[in-house]
């Protein structure tokens, strides 16, 4: 079964989250998107947004659990409005 | 991360709104005003819905913003219902939106609240059931005067 591990996170800390994971081999598919956002952080760049990214990771659901400490490590869940990570299931597999 | 602690949150649902550009401010501000903290739109690109709709297609911009909202279970319906009716989702073309169950979260946690959630809540006091008393009501009665009588 495969799950898919979601991040929003600052801007910039995508891109170097993917270079830094995709030569995990626990790691099926790893992919960054670049948004607004209106309540993770604290600072607003264009009226009531700010830009972040948001990082998707798909992985079996034996591994689901590391990954998803990991990604919670890196992005610094530790200190206030450093964004959110969530894991949903998918009942499709990847071809 | 050996020091430090996760806390999983969960009994949540992500929303996921696809609308034409420029109509994602509407949607998450309906969702705002039902209790949604906030939401996180980036850019698309749809297709297929243009085509079938033939000459009227042209009317729909191919250019998409994507919604996601992260919600509590108990406002999941509320929030989508307000997404839904403020996005006109109801009208062809319009976009298109989901729900889907989270297994966990993971967010920043002050430590008051964690402490505030471990802590065992005090067990309210039971009232004391009050009597009830019946007070019988004065009835009105209302006089009728005479009518005065015209001067002339």
């Amino acid at each position: 079964m495969i799950t898919e591990i979601g991040a929003f996170m600052h801007k910039g800390e995508g891109l170097r989250l993917m270079n830094e994971l995709h030569g995990d081999d626990k790691i099926l598919g790893i992919y960054v998107e670049a948004g607004r956002t209106e309540d993770l952080f604290a600072f607003r760049e264009f009226g009531s947004a700010s830009e972040n990214d948001i990082l998707t990771i798909l992985v079996e659901a034996r591994h689901a659990t590391k990954i998803f400490d990991l990604v919670c490590g890196k992005i610094g869940l530790d200190k206030p409005q450093s964004g959110m990570v969530f894991q949903m299931p998918l009942h499709m597999q990847p071809a | 991360m050996s020091d430090r602690q996760i806390t999983y949150l969960t009994d949540a649902l992500i929303i996921t709104c696809i609308v034409q550009a420029s109509h994602a401010d509407n949607v998450v501000k309906a969702a705002q005003n039902v209790g949604a903290q906030g939401a996180t739109v980036t850019y698309a690109r749809g297709t297929g819905v243009r085509e079938r709709m033939g000459l009227m297609g042209v009317t729909i911009d191919e250019q998409k913003e994507m919604v996601r909202i992260i919600v509590s279970q108990e406002q999941s319906d509320r929030v989508f219902e307000a997404m839904y009716l403020a996005g006109e989702l109801d009208k062809p073309g319009m976009g298109i939106m989901f729900m889907n169950k989270l297994d966990r979260i993971a967010t920043y946690i002050p430590d008051e609240v964690l402490a505030e959630a471990a802590a065992p809540k005090a067990k309210p006091k039971p009232k004391a059931k009050a009597k009830a008393k019946i007070v019988p009501k004065k009835r009105k009665t209302a006089t009728r005067r005479p009518a005065k009588k015209a001067s002339k």
